[in-house]
């Protein structure tokens, strides 16, 4: 009984200086991913074209994405192509509407920041009829959307490709909050960040997020203030970022893959 | 004392247009229309009528993708959604019920204003019929604020499957924070059991002209309600009997959404 008794008060003193402990003294660096397998399997990618200028201008001068149209018509690895700043104007036929018309597939618009006659926005165009279209609004400050696909890797994998633009420190917080526990579901962000702005994101998900992996693709130009980010869970990797160029307009071509 | 009654009444005048612009600008202009797969237009013809009444939203009833009917020859291979959206400068949706000729048919809703999210849903089909849809938009209006939009064509042969498919919906919307619209052709009439009962939490946009058919008009199928009750102000409403571009008339009702 003596033993029980005594047994009992280390348990209970055990317990009172845990719970005294000062929790800023308990060190938490983060999460880190694991360093993702060496070999690339070929047959788990999937391929998504990312059309932007990484600034603040338009990406469609004028009707000047015949070529892209051509392009879309004549490839079919890529799964998605998403346009960043494919911006549109209230009652006018809006670019990546007419890129669908005349690619004869499925468009869809992700606004990043809307007024009361134009938007700004990113396009996204499909090849299959989609039944999911998922967004994220937050007010006027933050839009994150895009849809459900299935991938042709080795085993068919369903993937949400979605995109957002994040050029103010507050949306990392936001887009945080609003991701949750969703990338679980292999909701892949591809989007753009304002390049002074990378460190701070990163730093930020370290810190409110865990189960995944952020790659940027940052181009050397002083007129090119944003980059490119992909967050995946952490089942998949950003592998590689193509610069590219179809009729004038630079394109990424991100390879993502799939690890089962 | 002249100078102090003109400005009373440049005061009074200034208020009022404030009033009025302040309606204008909160009010939507909603459409329904059941296109017919196209069978009597082409879909220019259709975008051009759309275009001219500039709505805001509509929902569209019986749309192919991509096939190949014989009754609709010149639509063949025509993504109708597609077009309509290109020729009208809206956004456009566009969710399949079924396969069908070597693609698929469905409905749709062309927007003036961004999606935010859109989601297909199945319908009950309790007793195996047609596959029935709806589609379900979150639009975000000029304001910042969100309008669910619903397009649907229900069960045209069985009641007890309407029924159903009204059920459905009505749990459905329980689920919705924002105020929703649904719009589409119901298949049943104003006096039928699941309009009057299945809809009394609504608010109907609607008056009781008939939509169907354009060649003989005798019954009332096509609708736009508001839900909950009190999130929609009727404005006016109207059935479009010169417009013989399908079987259906296109039915448009202007509301004020109430936040």
């Amino acid at each position: 009984m003596k033993t029980l008794k005594n047994l009992l008060y280390i348990l209970f003193s055990a317990c009172i200086l845990i719970s005294c402990e000062d929790p800023n003294t308990t060190e938490h660096n983060g999460y880190e991913a694991p360093e993702p397998p060496a070999t690339v399997v070929d047959g788990n990618l999937l391929t998504v074209e990312y059309y932007s200028r990484l600034n603040e201008e338009n990406l469609f001068q004028t009707e000047d994405y015949n070529a892209i149209i051509s392009h879309i018509a004549a490839t079919s690895k890529p799964l998605a192509f998403f346009f960043d700043r494919s911006d549109a104007t209230i009652g006018q036929t809006s670019p990546v509407v007419n890129m669908a018309w005349k690619a004869k597939m499925k468009s869809f618009f992700v606004q990043n920041e809307t007024g009361q006659l134009y938007i700004q926005g990113t396009g996204i165009i499909v090849r299959p009829l989609i039944p999911v279209f998922d967004g994220i609004h937050r007010s006027d400050s933050l839009f994150l959307a895009g849809c459900t696909l299935m991938a042709p890797c080795n085993q068919p994998v369903t993937v949400v490709l979605s995109t957002c633009k994040i050029s103010e420190i507050y949306q990392h917080a936001q887009i945080a909050e609003a991701l949750g526990d969703s990338l679980k579901t292999n909701k892949i962000v591809i989007g753009t960040i304002a390049t002074d702005q990378k460190e701070s994101f990163k730093e930020y998900l370290k810190y409110h997020m865990t189960g995944f992996r952020l790659a940027f693709h940052t181009v050397s130009d002083i007129e090119k203030t944003y980059s490119l980010f992909i967050l995946t869970p952490v089942n998949f990797v950003s592998r590689d970022i193509q610069e590219l160029s179809i009729g004038g307009i630079p394109m990424y071509q991100c390879k993502i893959e799939y690890l089962n | 004392m002249k100078i102090f009654k003109t400005l009373l009444i440049l005061i009074f005048f200034c208020s009022f247009s404030n009033i009025l612009f302040a309606q204008s600008s909160d009010t939507l202009k909603l459409m329904t229309y059941n296109l017919r797969f196209g069978e009597l237009a082409t879909l220019e013809e259709i975008a051009t009528y759309i275009k001219g009444e500039a709505p805001d939203i509509v929902a569209l009833q019986e749309c192919d993708w991509k096939t190949n009917r014989e009754r609709a020859p010149h639509q063949a291979g025509k993504a109708f959604v597609n077009e309509l959206a290109y020729n009208t400068g809206l956004f456009g949706l566009y969710g399949k019920a079924i396969n069908y000729k070597n693609g698929y048919y469905g409905v749709g809703i062309l927007s003036k204003y961004p999606i935010v999210k859109c989601e297909r849903v199945f319908l009950p089909n309790p007793d195996p019929k047609e596959q029935r849809v709806i589609l379900i938009a979150e639009i975000e209006m000029p304001d910042l604020s969100t309008l669910t939009f619903i397009c649907t064509h229900l069960e045209v042969n069985s009641t007890e499957d309407r029924k159903a498919q009204i059920r459905f919906i009505n749990q459905k919307v329980k689920e919705i924070k924002t105020p929703v619209v649904l719009a589409g052709d119901f298949n049943a009439t104003p006096h039928d059991e699941e309009i009057k009962n299945g809809f009394a939490n609504w608010t109907n946009a609607t008056d009781t002209t008939f939509t169907f058919s354009t060649m003989k008009p005798e019954i009332k199928i096509d609708y736009i309600y508001g839900y909950p009750k009190n999130s929609m102000k009727v404005i006016s409403t109207k059935v479009d009997t010169n417009c013989k571009l399908s079987d259906h008339f296109p039915v448009c009702s202007k509301v004020i959404i109430q936040k």
